[in-house]
């Protein structure tokens, strides 16, 4: 196979699709174009695709089965696109297995970068990095170090284990449920008040601005991301 | 019927009644005693016969002053003293002529006849006395009943009225044969109660069914009705004895008229309330819909307009202009997207209770989503923000007070001169948590600052970045009221305007100690 990435567009809007696959295919991406989930759902079968963006609002079925569905045998990352209405949807469709989402409007700049950093991280497994570099700030995974232009911070246990989880995820949504579930434990998902104040003494310990923060940034209500190492 | 239960409810004690029959009696033999004595004065100048006059005018004293018995006692008595001392022969009760039976038979038939009427007499008395006395506890209860504004004081005053024996009382509906509570006891109803309120309520009239049996009492039902349709029914229930007592249900039935006008009155004032609030909800919808016409199709001409523009002049235009007009079909399209937004969260406030969900939420994460969200928007102006090191979390759902403070945030960036200054800042008080955003706009004139969170209320001058929709503030307020917080507008120092929101500062959650824990070197 060619190094060109597949990208499978699962939307029922058609101008949505056209403008998908122009901005995409001038980054050069292979786009392939699904008008229902069941055609989406034939396409990611048939074509092994390497990113889905999938609409969750769908007609036939809504994306949430769609999602539901190619989760039982594809491990793809997912792109949703959903609407501003509530983050329930939105932690829903992240918890069903989505690995992130733009909000509709999205600008174009936006959903390419969410794109990069999904396909930049699959199918690569999160261990092979050894350490990630975004801004000042460097955390070795391998030597469990964490530096911020070039000098040591120190971290507590939970600090470094968030922190570590982002960067493992950089330029890519991790949910709060899943750093609860991993950082604290399955019993303390909804404990959602220790990541609160773990990620405010990470910014301060960072020297991020709390009010516009450059390096964690705070998805309201679905979780946080870390800012894409430069590619 | 009614004044024979007054009369009862007005009468002495059982045990003043006993002491007050002995007396009676006593009265009579003392009465006879007295007529004796007179008696006797008097047949030292008179003849037999006016001796008997005295004797009957006892009888008749005793028979109007008590009742029938003390009277027969007192003719009795006063017969054996007449015949033993004054008739012949003396020292004897034997009646030896025919005349002197008939002076017996007399005095009996006076004592009867005098006794009844003055008894009769006297219950009417007592009847009319207890019946003005109901008569006043009437007109103190409509008078009570006449200040009353809802059904459940009406219920309170109805309750005082029926004793203090104590009652359950509620007021209900019945609809396709569910009976549906409007004020009062809430307990729920038994089938057999709720075939009786069915019943009540079809056929208007008062039903119920009690027994003695029953292991706890039942609700009896009175239909309240000002003219033929009922308005409700009034359900009563003794709380102490199996069933109500006679007397109860005397009182509610006397009380029954003067309380249906209250219950009329009542529920004519809330429908016309209500009407008012219909109205004013009507007066609202079209304001709404006359604006979602004029502020969905504003930013619609400004992308039509650049589109074309750009379309139709492409190569001809220098590429400063191309870049901004696409930069204003952008910044329309992210109005268009903020207006819609807010046409939803409106809605979703005007459902009445929003359902909330909350989470903890760091209170700086929603500035920064609010800013970021509008960052387009700033152009030329400057952004100060201002937020403690230590911020306690609020527990409220996120979306709804990030779009509170996008819509002051916004507000202000309308109203700010060119160049101007924004300053947001976090601050924490006792017992809140306040979001404080500032511009350098033209100020609020003191007498609009009420104002400015009531609907459709836009001031005079917000050019820059177009006019407001009016909405926006006032759903601020919605979101923020609504998680228990308010808002607040100030002028800011210097010149400008300063919202602020402010957010109840729940207890924290119990965070973990890892205070303890070994760094990760």
């Amino acid at each position: 196979m060619s190094d060109v990435k597949r990208i499978l567009v699962i939307d029922d809007e058609a101008a949505i699709r056209k403008f998908l696959r122009i901005s995409l295919a001038s980054q050069n991406y292979q786009v392939i174009e699904a008008e229902s989930g069941e055609g989406g759902l034939e396409q990611a079968a048939l074509n092994g695709p390497d990113l889905v963006i999938l609409d969750i609002g769908l007609p036939d079925q809504d994306g949430h089965a769609v999602l539901t569905r190619l989760r039982e045998w594809s491990p793809v990352p997912v792109l949703m696109l959903s609407v501003r209405a509530g983050e329930g949807e939105k932690v829903r469709a992240l918890d069903a297995g989505a690995n992130d989402y733009v909000t509709k409007p999205f600008g174009v700049q936006e959903l390419l970068a969410r794109v990069r950093a999904l396909l930049r991280a699959s199918p690569a497994p999160n261990a092979a990095l050894s350490a990630v570099e975004v801004d000042g700030l460097r955390v070795d995974l391998a030597y469990r170090q964490v530096t911020l232009n070039e000098m040591p911070i120190a971290l507590t246990r939970k600090e470094y284990a968030v922190l570590a989880m982002l960067a493992a995820h950089a330029g890519r949504l991790v949910t709060q449920q899943q750093l609860l579930r991993e950082v604290w434990g399955p019993t303390h998902v909804e404990h959602t008040h220790y990541l609160r104040i773990v990620v405010g003494r990470l910014r301060q310990k960072l020297g991020d601005d709390p009010a516009a923060p450059a390096l964690i940034m705070t998805e309201v209500g679905v979780g946080y991301r870390l800012k894409a190492p430069l590619a | 019927m009614r004044q024979e239960h007054g009369a009862e409810r007005s009468s002495v004690q059982p045990g003043d009644d006993v002491i007050s029959t002995k007396r009676n009696y006593a009265m009579a033999a003392a009465a006879a005693g007295v007529a004796a004595l007179i008696a006797l004065v008097v047949s030292r100048f008179l003849d037999l016969p006016n001796i008997s006059l005295v004797f009957l005018v006892a009888v008749l004293l005793v028979a109007i002053r008590s009742s029938k018995g003390p009277a027969l006692l007192c003719a009795g008595l006063s017969f054996v003293i007449y015949g033993f001392q004054f008739l012949p022969p003396h020292g004897s009760v034997f009646i030896h002529r025919e005349q002197d039976l008939l002076t017996l038979l007399f005095f009996l038939l006076v004592a009867v006849l005098t006794g009844d009427l003055a008894a009769r007499h006297k219950r009417q008395y007592v009847q009319l006395q207890a019946a003005q006395r109901e008569t006043q506890a009437l007109l103190r209860f409509s008078e009570r009943l006449a200040s009353a504004t809802d059904l459940a004081t009406l219920l309170q005053l109805l309750g005082q009225r029926l004793g203090p024996e104590g009652v359950a009382l509620r007021l209900v509906r019945v609809e396709a044969g569910t009976v549906q509570a409007l004020a009062g006891n809430v307990d729920a109803l038994t089938e057999l109660e709720r075939i009786t309120a069915c019943w009540a309520w079809t056929h208007g009239k008062p039903g119920g069914y009690d027994s003695h049996n029953l292991p706890h009492p039942h609700w009896w039902w009175w239909p309240v009705s000002s003219s033929e349709e009922p308005l409700a029914l009034l359900g009563v229930r003794s709380l102490s004895a199996a069933r109500l007592d006679d007397r109860l249900r005397c009182v509610v039935e006397s009380s029954l008229h003067t309380f249906s006008l209250a219950v009329a009155r009542i529920q004519l004032t809330q429908a016309l309330a209500d009407e008012r609030i219909r109205a004013a909800a009507e007066q609202l919808r079209s304001a709404l819909l006359a604006s979602v016409s004029h502020d969905l199709r504003t930013p619609l001409t400004v992308l039509r307009g650049a589109i074309d523009t750009l379309a139709l002049l492409d190569e001809r235009l220098p590429s400063s202009e191309r870049q901004e007009l696409l930069r204003d079909t952008r910044l329309e399209t992210e109005r268009l997207d903020r207006y819609i937004q807010n046409l939803l969260d409106m809605t979703r406030l005007g459902q009445g209770a929003l359902h909330l969900e909350r989470d903890w939420v760091t209170p700086s994460d929603l500035l920064a989503a609010a800013l970021q969200r509008l960052t387009p928007l700033l152009g030329s102006l400057q952004l100060k923000t201002e937020v403690p090191v230590a911020l306690p979390l609020v527990y409220v759902q996120a979306a709804l007070i990030e779009q509170a403070l996008v819509n002051v945030i916004e507000n202000a960036i309308r109203f700010s001169p060119v160049n101007g200054t924004i300053e947001a800042r976090i601050f924490v008080a006792e017992d809140e948590v306040g979001f404080a955003i500032c511009d350098q706009g033209p100020g609020i004139p003191e007498a609009d600052q009420d104002r400015i969170f009531d609907m459709f209320y836009t001031a005079a001058r917000g050019d820059r970045g177009g006019q407001g929709t009016g909405l926006g503030l006032s759903i601020c307020k919605g979101m923020v009221v609504a998680h228990g917080g308010q808002v607040s507008v100030m002028p800011a120092s210097g010149q400008g305007t300063c919202i602020t929101l402010h957010l109840p500062v729940d207890e924290q959650p119990v965070g973990e100690s890892e205070e303890g824990s070994t760094g990760c070197e």
